[in-house]
């Protein structure tokens, strides 16, 4: 099956950009995609540091107020009572002053005096906890306290009755709780979702109602995570981080629950639904540039592919018409291009083909047919070869006579119509007339076309051409004119053969001493009144297939002795036709 | 101001016999003989001695710091003098810093500085705010034993310390932070040693006939710097 040039050009410029597109929209949806989670890794860390951050800062906060605090006079003095329920309604308002979310008191034993969150704890004793402990022994201490589904960021401090004193008589607890709001702070500072567990329990979390409950249910396959998770959480593609909570600052232990599991950890989500939204328009406008080239590829190979082909159709339709002969016809092709170098040279070869068969044509009327083949063949040069031949003389008896008183025009009418009919007598048995000199022919078997059988087929033609005579005098006389009478003198030898005369105008002929024996033949058949002689070489090669008739001898100009000739009696043409005549 | 200057008198008596005798032990006016009336004499005679230095993380002595046994129990008392004993305030600083004394005794704490002072303690034996005077300022009547350490809530520097004893075994430490407690009852104590600038520390000793040597050792908080102000 072929396929024309204009689809394969279609075909492949169509698939090179088609296959560029898929290949561009691949490696970019890689890239992207790739960019997109180092981007979501990097924010997931930032939040992770920002959140450590922000909590030391709130500690570190939370510690200045509580030094703050438990070295006010005021309210060392209160501490002093040791009296829960004054303790209790006074540690409401430092709350509220300090805007933390929880403030607790204890003594110097470590029992609970006050607890703003619940007040049913007053009077516990705390003094085990790491927090009351280092506290109590004179240091400041944090911790992450996880209770109630909540956590709790607290630091505690001794209270010293003065700042001299190193006797403690009560620990101060300031806490913030790690909830909503501190998610959504920090969902505001970093754009990154935040959540925080506990166990297998959600306390806090900036995601929408249903992924918020999508993670709850996942928290356990969460919490083992890993390194960085892909979560799908109500539809939404996340990158998510689980980082454990420590508490902000000096711990000397934790009351938090400890192991995976269970222990307090944020779960940091960066949502990559933007960053694919913007993949996914990306990859829209480049499949839009894509198909729009595919388009213009189109368009492109379309007019390129008509350029080229359009051109190519009408050098095939002006080759047909070479073929069939036509020169005239220049094709028309506008490109500058190779096609249009390639036509012009058409156009110039269609030129020269056209110039060649006009003088092929001419040729052939002004000298013979196969003279001009020859000489169109190759170079003509001058010069010649020596080639065996046989040439006839034929001219109308009495001419002078003939012709006196005619009218011009009657004289060439008439001349040409005889020497038409001889002509075609010759041409039929692949003679060739050399030139008409006058009412004389003379006619040239065996040059140039070669033909072994040359003299048979002269002496045939020089039958034919009576034969013709008859026929025309048998219409002249029709025609009230009179009757034609001519002789033919056929001789062969070797003769020097060629295009002869000066470089600007040759003639194809021969010259040799047979052809003035042919030419003297032709004048000597008046006087032994045969229309037709043959030389002693001709007769030689007749083989006995035409009735001849010995005349005599004469001389010969150039030969010693005298030559022989024979007339040739006018038998049937088709009974001495050597080669079948064609 | 006849009252004051009694005390002066004793306060300065009592500084007088304590450097003769080179030994800090305070055989309180309360308990037993009086000062210089046959407070040696009392001592040398039961030989129930228990003597000994604190020292110090460093093993530097430590100076002004209270021995007791705090377990030692109610003694008899051996006097009806109404118990008083003052504690004054001297270029912002409590002079003496470290008083004894028994149970019941009123102590008044009068102002020699030209400023106010405000002398207070929260500690849970005996709990009072004086506020803001100067001059005679008030009186504290200590009516349960134990440590109560003693502040200015305008000097962080100042800061005394009384310990409230029901038994005379107590002493004050001297300038080489030695101590001496006499007519201890045979047996095992405990032995406990504290100070304005220490939680304390409780060893335990036992008293037999003669003396028995019983060192102690204090973890010492560095004070704070002076404060910086325009007194002088």
């Amino acid at each position: 099956m072929a396929i024309s040039l204009r689809a394969k050009i279609l075909i492949s410029s169509l698939g090179l950009v088609l296959v560029l597109l898929v290949a561009s929209s691949y490696v970019l949806n890689i890239l992207v995609k790739g960019q997109v989670r180092r981007t979501a890794e990097a924010d997931l860390r930032r939040t992770r540091t920002v959140f450590d951050a922000n909590r030391a800062q709130r500690a570190r906060h939370l510690v200045a107020d509580s030094r703050l605090l438990s070295a006010d006079y005021a309210f060392r003095s209160l501490v002093s009572t040791y009296d829960p329920a004054t303790l209790r309604s006074a540690a409401q308002g430092f709350r509220q002053t300090l805007g933390s979310d929880l403030l607790a008191v204890t003594d110097e034993r470590g029992i609970l005096l006050a607890w703003t969150d619940d007040p049913g704890r007053a009077g516990a004793n705390v003094a085990d906890t790491p927090w009351a402990a280092a506290a109590l022994a004179g240091d400041e201490a944090t911790d992450l306290l996880a209770e109630e589904g909540a956590i709790v960021q607290l630091t505690a401090v001794p209270v010293r009755p003065a700042a001299v004193a190193p006797d403690v008589m009560g620990v101060l607890v300031l806490g913030f709780r790690l909830d909503d709001r501190v998610a959504r702070e920090l969902k505001q500072l970093t754009d990154s979702e935040v959540s925080l567990a506990v166990g297998g329990r959600l306390v806090a979390s900036t995601l929408a109602p249903a992924a918020r409950e999508a993670l709850g249910r996942r928290l356990p396959e969460v919490r083992a995570a890993r390194g960085p998770l892909d979560l799908d959480l109500g539809g939404e593609r996340f990158l998510g981080l689980v980082a454990p909570l420590a508490p902000a600052g000096p711990a000397a232990g934790s009351t938090a629950p400890q192991g995976p599991g269970a222990a307090p950890v944020a779960i940091i989500l960066h949502s990559l639904e933007p960053a694919l939204a913007g993949l996914r328009r990306l990859q829209r406008g480049l499949w839009l540039v894509g198909l729009t080239a595919a388009g213009l590829a189109v368009g492109a190979s379309v007019l390129i592919s008509k350029g080229i082909t359009e051109p190519v159709r009408h050098l095939v339709e002006g080759t047909r018409r070479v073929a069939a002969g036509v020169y005239d016809a220049p094709i028309v092709v506008r490109a500058r291009d190779e096609l249009g170098t390639l036509a012009e040279a058409f156009n110039g070869m269609m030129t020269d083909l056209l110039d060649r068969e006009r003088v092929r044509s001419l040729m052939q009327k002004v000298v013979s047919k196969e003279i001009a083949e020859e000489m169109l063949r190759g170079p003509v040069e001058l010069g010649g070869e020596e080639r065996e031949a046989t040439i006839l003389f034929c001219d109308i008896r009495d001419f002078t006579a003939w012709t006196e008183g005619m009218p011009p025009k009657a004289l060439v009418r008439q001349l040409n119509a005889y020497l038409t009919a001889m002509a075609a007598a010759i041409d039929a048995q692949r003679g060739v007339v050399d030139k008409f000199i006058g009412d004389a022919v003379m006619a040239l078997f065996g040059v140039p076309v070669p033909d072994p059988d040359h003299p048979a087929h002269a002496v045939a033609a020089a039958q034919a051409m009576v034969a013709r005579l008859d026929a025309l005098n048998a219409e002249r006389g029709g025609a009230g004119l009179a009757p034609l009478r001519m002789g033919i003198g056929i001789a062969t030898g070797t003769v020097v053969a060629g295009t002869m005369g000066s470089a600007d105008r040759l003639n194809y002929t021969v010259v040799g001493d047979v052809v003035n024996l042919a030419s003297r033949l032709e004048g000597l058949t008046k006087t032994y009144g045969a229309p037709i002689i043959i030389s002693e070489a001709t007769h030689a090669r007749l083989a006995g297939r035409f009735g001849t008739r010995t005349l005599g001898e004469v001389e010969v100009k150039g030969k010693r002795e005298a030559v022989r000739i024979f007339t040739v009696e006018p038998g049937p043409v088709g009974a001495g036709r050597p080669g079948g005549g064609s | 101001m006849m009252v004051r200057a009694a005390y002066a008198a004793a306060v300065l008596a009592a500084l007088v016999w304590l450097s003769a005798a080179g030994l800090t032990v305070v055989a309180n006016p309360s308990f037993g003989a009086a000062p210089g009336k046959g407070g040696p004499a009392q001592a040398n005679a039961g030989g129930r001695l228990v003597e000994g230095v604190v020292r110090d993380q460093d093993g530097h002595p430590v100076v002004q710091a209270v021995v007791y046994l705090p377990e030692a129990g109610a003694a008899p008392r051996r006097g009806r003098m109404p118990r008083q004993a003052v504690m004054d305030q001297v270029a912002r600083a409590f002079v003496p810093p470290a008083l004894v004394v028994p149970v019941g005794t009123t102590v008044r704490f009068p102002n020699s500085d030209a400023i106010h002072h405000s002398v207070y303690s929260f500690s849970r034996v005996k709990r009072f705010e004086l506020g803001l005077f100067k001059g005679q300022g008030g009186a504290v009547t200590f009516d349960r034993p134990g440590e109560v350490k003693i502040f200015c809530s305008i000097h962080k520097t100042m800061a005394g310390l009384i310990v409230v004893v029901e038994h005379p075994y107590a002493a004050v430490t001297d300038a080489q932070g030695r101590f001496a407690i006499r007519d201890v009852p045979e047996g095992g104590h405990a032995i406990r040693a504290v100070h304005i600038f220490s939680v304390g520390a409780t060893g335990r000793v036992a008293v037999g006939q003669g003396a028995v040597r019983a060192d102690l050792r204090l973890k010492m908080v560095p004070p704070a710097p002076p404060q910086q102000d325009s007194y002088s």
